[in-house]
């Protein structure tokens, strides 16, 4: 008896923690970084220096001091 | 040159914004939308360097420049790629060698707006000034940012015990003596720099007179930097390996007097300053293993003329003891005796066996 409401407790809680995580998940449906971009122009944007400091991403290519070397 | 910041890369200032080239929609250079968009909508299709294509984007309102550009040894690289060809004996560089040159070499090709509007990319890019463009480019962060190691470092004096360059000193940045003219080429089948027709010589601005005895002596025999420049860096090997080695022998200061080999009604010299470029026998090994079948076809100590000129130098101090009386000065054969027979070969028209 005390095994059977065991399982039944650990099978309530795996199907309530399942509902609860699927609801989540449709309530809040995780955002694209594209979805969470404000529309700017290219002038909003780039003469805005405290906009750029947050958006702007390094080149992935490094480079030296000179090219001449 | 330390690298800026990313949003210090793009950043246009205010001052653009009400020049003429700023009275532009940004997308009539750049293409993609004018209208609001979000940043990754915003970039699809963007042109980065629109003068990259200098006819199409530069010449309908900067008639013939783009064009122009096009031709000249910074648009074609035709110094290296014509040297690679002669060295290879090759007409047209083989796939490995292509390659070679593109990942290489070609990182140094440079567009309009590498010189007027940003720094060049094969140091990080980067607005210069806000988008400003700007007529003359900048010493520091054009022309020297990729002519830096030799011609930059000897100009501002940067190598221990030796003086800037007196035009420096003056305040002369580059454009000074390389006039637009040079820049774009005076020459569209120049296949090194010495073959610009229009060039600036020392003596487009010094009057070489009878009341200097040494410049009687020596004029149309002696290359003025013979007397007035200072040692200057010579490389050995070059960075076109594939692994991250580097150079297998370091660059060091030197001042070789050898025979002028790119005589010239606007060269006449007998005697010029040589500095060692930056190529070796093996140099395009981890490319094209044996491919480099010619090495010796060209002179590896070359015609140099050093951007470190003073008044009065070593050379200047007396006749005999400074240069008539010091093999030292000269290229010399056992100069070379460290290095391959084919370097010895090669430097046979340059090297000087009687001291003058």
């Amino acid at each position: 008896m005390r095994i059977a409401k065991t399982i039944v407790t650990i099978c309530l809680s795996l199907w309530l923690l399942v509902s609860l995580q699927y609801g989540c998940t449709k309530k809040n449906p995780a955002k694209s970084t594209n979805d969470n971009q404000e529309k700017l122009t290219c002038v909003d944007c780039h003469t805005n220096l405290d906009k750029l400091k947050v958006l702007a991403v390094p080149d992935t290519v490094s480079h030296g001091d000179s090219g001449e070397t | 040159m330390p690298q800026l910041e990313a949003w210090e890369k793009v950043w246009i200032s205010q001052d653009f914004m009400s020049s003429t080239h700023g009275s532009q929609n940004c997308t009539s250079c750049h293409g993609g939308s004018n209208t609001p968009q979000k940043m990754d909508d915003a970039h699809k299709d963007v042109v980065r360097d629109p003068a990259a294509d200098a006819v199409a984007k530069c010449d309908p309102c900067h008639a013939g420049y783009g064009a122009q550009h096009e031709q000249s040894l910074h648009g074609t690289l035709n110094g290296y790629k014509e040297l690679i060809k002669l060295r290879t004996g090759q007409t047209t560089l083989s796939p490995e060698l292509e390659e070679m040159y593109t990942q290489n070499c070609a990182s140094c090709h440079t567009t309009c707006g590498q010189c007027h509007i940003s720094r060049p990319q094969s140091v990080g890019g980067g607005f210069n000034n806000g988008h400003i463009f700007t007529k003359r480019p900048s010493m520091t962060l054009n022309c020297t940012a990729c002519h830096g190691s030799r011609i930059g470092e000897e100009f501002r004096g940067e190598h221990s015990g030796l003086s800037a360059d007196v035009h420096y000193n003056q305040g002369m940045q580059c454009v000074a003596c390389h006039s637009s003219q040079e820049i774009h080429t005076s020459n569209p089948t120049a296949k090194h720099r010495y073959d610009e027709t229009d060039q600036t010589t020392c003596k487009t601005c010094h009057e070489i007179g009878s009341s200097n005895t040494y410049h009687t002596l020596h004029n149309e025999k002696v290359d003025c930097q013979v007397c007035h420049s200072q040692p200057y860096k010579n490389c050995y090997s070059c960075h076109v390996g594939k692994s991250s080695a580097g150079l297998q022998q370091p660059s060091e200061l030197d001042f070789k007097i050898g025979k002028n080999h790119l005589k010239s009604a606007a060269r006449p010299h007998n005697y010029v300053l040589l500095r060692h470029i930056p190529i070796a026998p093996d140099s395009y090994e981890e490319w094209a293993p044996g491919q480099m079948t010619n090495f010796s076809v060209k002179p590896t100590w070359k015609y140099t003329t050093p951007h470190n000129i003073q008044k009065n130098t070593p050379q200047t101090a007396n006749c005999t003891s400074s240069c008539h009386n010091n093999p030292s000065l000269f290229l010399k054969r056992e100069d070379m005796q460290h290095l391959s027979q084919q370097e010895q070969i090669a430097n046979e028209s340059v090297v000087v066996d009687d001291i003058p």
